[in-house]
């Protein structure tokens, strides 16, 4: 199977942007990995580059997308910010989110940590979209909250796992796995991006993109209208990862 | 009871389209009005939605243009085009050379013959480059939609309660916008420069320019409505005013938003046309 991969990070209308993307194709394995780096100062954005860094680093040197392996990655990337946390007498923060995709060339598998999203598109309609481990998602399975008012709730940024926490990591990994299909699409993307583009519009945007960098423009520019009419001067950073299949 | 709860969530995250309920209908809807101008310059029409086969083989088609104020002949151009789309859609969906032609293909074909209409007719009055019309098609087929757009006239999906726009506007202000992003300009700057609005793209030029329009057909479900408007709407009513009449009969429902639109009495308020496609 062949990918098409397009990529969008930006600071938003932040100074510093502490998101942060990995994609590395090699011999026939991919990884996607998108991360968002928590707190506004220094730490979000080592953390997420560190994290990101290894989990692609870690895959590539034993190249399996089996729940195990990947949950492995993921643990140990995570031990690496706690070690430092440690180290530095919890001084400094570093904490992170992560979405990351893997593929041999013949099955896609994912997992994620927080509340950045990984979305699986199938015959134009969005047939996936993973639970963010956030405080608004625990309500909605509660049956407190409408999926739909996720976006832009009071608690949205209150997460119950992240990269770099106290105690074990538990990263969701999906148990499924899927076949790389022709047609198919994924979108993995920071909630700075999601907050602001509904799922139906990821499917239109799809239906009208010839490539990823295209479905990602279109995105972008009713991401930036959003965030104009709704006069947020310190807009979050917003990150994306495109690949049509 | 954790097993219980992970299937639930798996369920809810994973849909498979081709459960979601076949279309077994299509219920068109429609009004206007002329508001405070001295010519009605919109149009619109829609294709063969009675017959048994359109759903399923030819497609259901609403179209609408509003004719460039600012230019001349703006009337007549936005029934040109309408009626070219809608002849020209008649004709190729029901020509067996055709059969096998993708929607997206044979929309583009038509729009391309709406422009080259109305831009010969205006050269014809030795108006080359001073008639133009917005226009915006939608067509059902089956579970799947298509359109092309092109100026400033709007194609909503309403599902869910939400209202999602199809269509980018063919505008001065979307390039402004893309200045502001880069920095060359403010945003502020970007929102009130005073030709924000000018149409970048329309049909009436030599050769169409900026099209939007979906390559891939867009999967619908029973219970979508596809809303055409003209300018006259949206400048008019906000989102939460029209997703608030959006509800039953979709003839009713156009009767109701134009009806609020006449109601706002704003000056100035310009030609105003919904047209509507409920799915069921």
């Amino acid at each position: 199977m062949r990918f098409q991969t397009a990529t969008l990070s930006r600071n938003g209308g932040r100074r510093d942007n502490e998101d942060y993307i990995v994609y590395k194709e090699e011999g026939g394995y991919t990884c996607w990995v998108v991360a968002d780096g928590l707190g506004g100062h220094p730490g979000g954005a080592l953390a997420s580059r560190v994290v990101a860094e290894e989990i692609a680093k870690r895959f590539f040197s034993t190249k399996r997308i089996d729940v195990a392996s990947i949950r492995l990655y993921m643990k140990t990337a995570h031990e690496i910010l706690v070690q430092q946390q440690v180290a530095e007498g919890s001084v400094q923060s570093y904490k992170t989110t992560v979405v990351a995709l893997f593929t041999d060339g013949r099955n896609m598998r994912w997992g994620h940590v927080g509340d950045s999203r990984i979305y699986r598109i199938h015959r134009g309609a969005v047939v996936y979209q993973s639970r963010d481990h956030s405080v608004p998602q625990m309500m909605v399975e509660a049956g407190e909250l409408k999926p739909g008012e996720i976006r832009f709730h009071e608690d949205r940024n209150r997460l119950l796992r992240v990269f770099g926490m106290r105690g074990d990591l538990q990263p969701e990994v999906d148990k499924e796995l899927t076949s790389a299909l022709k047609g198919d699409a994924y979108l993995l993307c920071t909630d700075g991006f999601w907050e602001y583009v509904t799922e139906t519009e990821m499917e239109i945007d799809f239906a009208k993109a010839a490539s990823p960098e295209e479905w990602l423009a279109y995105m972008e520019e009713r991401l930036l209208q959003r965030v104009q009419l709704r006069a947020r001067r310190g807009f979050d950073n917003y990150s994306a990862i495109g690949v049509f299949c | 009871m954790a097993k219980l709860l992970y299937e639930h969530i798996r369920r809810l995250t994973r849909q498979d389209p081709a459960c979601a309920r076949e279309i077994s209908r299509v219920h068109p809807g429609n009004a206007q009005t002329i508001g405070a101008r001295e010519e009605q310059q919109d149009a619109f029409g829609f294709s063969e939605i009675g017959e048994e086969k359109s759903l399923s083989q030819t497609g259901v088609l609403a179209v609408l243009a509003d004719g460039m104020g600012g230019l001349q002949m703006g009337r007549e151009a936005a029934h040109l085009a309408v009626q070219t789309m809608l002849k020209e859609f008649a004709a190729r969906r029901g020509a067996i050379e055709f059969s096998a032609e993708p929607v997206q293909h044979t929309l583009w074909h038509i729009l391309e013959k709406a422009n080259s209409v109305v831009y010969e007719t205006a050269r014809q009055q030795g108006l080359a480059l001073k008639v133009g019309t917005t226009l915006a098609a939608a067509a059902v087929l089956r579970n799947e939609l298509f359109w092309v757009s092109v100026g400033d006239s709007r194609i909503y999906l309403y599902r869910d309660h939400e209202l999602s726009q199809l269509n980018v506007e063919h505008i001065y202000g979307r390039e402004l916008d893309r200045k502001a992003l880069h920095q060359e300009i403010t945003w502020e700057e970007a929102q009130a420069h005073r030709d924000r609005e000018a149409l970048t793209s329309y049909v009436g030029m030599p050769e169409l320019c900026e099209v939007d329009r979906n390559l891939k057909g867009l999967p619908l479900r029973a219970g979508d409505w596809i809303m055409l408007c003209s300018d006259g709407v949206y400048r008019a009513l906000s989102i939460e005013e029209i997703k608030e009449e959006l509800a039953g009969d979709p003839a009713e429902a156009a009767e109701s938003l134009i009806r609020m639109v006449i109601e706002k009495e704003k000056a100035g308020q310009d030609n105003a046309t919904v047209a509507i496609l409920a799915c069921e």
